[in-house]
């Protein structure tokens, strides 16, 4: 593949899927920094991850699992190295926050699901994004059973905890 | 709330995303960070190698072409060049492999898991095949020329900082983030119903 057709395809992929991106960008870090790093950082394993992308699966499937890999990785290498992380002060911040009025609700939902743990977390997301347990499973690459239950499990969480925010007035 | 609701307040994301992407910078970054990455892991391959093979260069000039060589000269070169070779291969599997990507995330893992498990491979054999033959072949040539007790200390002492730096990167790098990324695969495949949220 020639790196004008990579290029092509990445920006077609940014342009189309960046709500995705966001996303799990989001769900994994937590600061502007951060999610600016995370973001550059699945960036480029998406970009690498495009010759060897062969259409067996959907662009968002692909993209799902490229991304959450990476942003678990990611976290992981936060965790142990929080001074470490590169700056890029030297360059313009790559995302630039779009003027939205507050959504608390969906807020709410974000802080819910960042206490998860990693993995709850990616199987949460993909959950809210309506993929199939099948598809979960061809992205995670464990067994729908397995899939099944931890997805009840998370969902009677999350339900649970809105009805004790119910319960104190929010 | 219900789960359908939670849904609706999740998609509402999708009409109206929270960022902007500056495409310029994005791509100057990621050219930037392939650069650096690249960069730094052939200073780590070819700068061992390049020292490999300097030693054997050196030490060949000083007692094989100086002085009468014993057996034991031939063969610190050939551990030498063996230790640079074995580098060597060790780069070319990790290329092949780089160009691999695996389907899921769990074949990802099992990726990570098997290059950290490589490395950690590499710093053990690297003192059982490479620090400890050439420590023995060294003493045994330095016993037959007679050398001074200082000569003694300090080759000792050069062999025990290399291995004490190899088993410290053992031990306190490659074990912890194997440990990690087997703990993460642990997590992705357990059996549910084990842990309560």
């Amino acid at each position: 593949m020639t790196e004008g057709k990579q290029q092509l395809i990445f920006k077609h992929w940014l342009q189309e899927h960046k709500a995705l991106l966001f996303k799990v960008v989001r769900t994994y870090a937590f600061s502007e920094t951060d999610r600016d790093d995370l973001f550059q950082e699945i960036s480029i394993q998406v970009w690498r991850s495009i010759p060897n992308f062969r259409e067996e699966s959907a662009v968002t499937t692909w993209l799902y699992r490229v991304a959450l890999n990476t942003a678990i990785r990611w976290n992981r290498k936060e965790q142990k190295h929080q001074d470490g992380r590169q700056a890029f002060d030297d360059t313009k911040h790559v995302l630039q926050k779009n003027n939205q009025p507050n959504e608390e609700r969906l807020d709410w939902l974000y802080q819910e699901i960042a206490k998860l743990d990693e993995i709850d977390r990616s199987l949460c997301l993909l959950m809210l994004d309506g993929f199939s347990y099948r598809k979960m499973s061809d992205i995670l690459g464990i067994s729908e059973s397995n899939i099944g239950v931890k997805i009840h499990r998370i969902k009677k969480h999350l339900i649970n905890k809105s009805e004790q925010v119910k319960s104190h007035g929010i | 709330m219900e789960f359908d609701e939670m849904k609706k307040i999740w998609d509402t994301q999708n009409n109206e995303p929270l960022y902007a992407i500056n495409e310029e910078a994005l791509h100057r970054s990621i050219r930037s960070k392939k650069k650096r990455a690249a960069r730094l892991t052939n200073i780590n391959d070819f700068g061992l190698m390049a020292i490999g093979i300097i030693t054997a260069i050196i030490y060949s000039y000083l007692s094989i072409i100086n002085e009468a060589p014993t057996i034991y000269d031939y063969l610190i070169v050939a551990t030498l060049v063996f230790g640079t070779g074995y580098l060597w291969v060790g780069r070319v599997q990790r290329k092949k492999q780089e160009q691999t990507l695996a389907r899921t995330m769990l074949g990802d893992l099992d990726h990570a898991i098997s290059s950290v498990a490589y490395e950690m491979n590499r710093s053990k054999n690297m003192v059982w095949w490479f620090v400890l033959p050439s420590v023995i072949l060294i003493f045994l040539n330095m016993s037959q020329e007679g050398v001074s007790v200082w000569k003694w200390v300090g080759v000792a002492f050069a062999f025990a900082l290399s291995a004490l730096i190899l088993r410290w990167d053992y031990n306190r790098c490659q074990k912890p983030k194997k440990q990690k990324l087997e703990a993460l695969r642990e997590k992705l495949i357990e059996e549910t119903g084990t842990k309560p949220l």
